[in-house]
């Protein structure tokens, strides 16, 4: 008989930010809060800087051409504790900029050739800890 | 230890939307941060 659990909130009883969940093999366990994405969206450089979708991203800020700034809403536990991964329109590729931290993060976009470029739309999402 | 044996989670307010504890003090959001999509090609 299936069963559906109707709660607003999730939080571990051992530790509150830490619930096991069996995995697709019926055996072994994986981490639901390490499984989450902290944070996604998808942004244009094109004209105005501008997140046109995200989820735990707050302002943008144009840094100069191919250089796009954003804030997290929750910030992460700390510079080296996420990382992110992320597609781009077209002949293009994104790395982390210099500036990264707990609170905020810049990618660099470039085309193949290496150059910083401003392209219409970019993808990524972000996994790790939250703060 | 706790264990809650469960075939569904569904929002109880809004249907889909169920808040998280994050390895912190935050909190995120269990629909916005699941995978919706993987494959293997």
């Amino acid at each position: 008989m299936a069963s559906v659990l109707k709660v607003n909130t999730l939080t571990g009883v051992t530790t509150a930010g830490s619930i096991a969940v069996t995995s697709e093999n019926n055996s072994t366990t994986t981490n639901l809060q390490s499984g989450l994405a902290k944070a996604h969206m998808t942004y244009d450089m094109s004209g105005t800087v501008e997140i046109v979708y995200g989820f735990n991203l707050g302002s943008a800020v144009d840094v100069g051409q191919g250089k796009f700034g954003c804030s997290f809403i929750n910030n992460m536990a700390s510079a080296r504790e996420y990382s992110t991964a992320g597609i781009a329109k077209g002949n293009a590729y994104m790395v982390h900029g210099a500036a990264q931290s707990a609170s905020a993060m810049q990618l660099w976009n470039h085309d193949w050739g290496g150059d910083l470029s401003d392209f219409d739309l970019y993808g990524l999402v972000v996994h790790g800890d939250l703060a | 230890m706790s264990t809650l044996n469960v075939d569904a989670l569904v929002g109880n307010t809004s249907a889909n939307a169920i808040t998280v504890r994050g390895e912190g003090s935050a909190t995120t959001s269990l629909q916005q941060g699941l995978l919706k999509v993987h494959l293997v090609t």
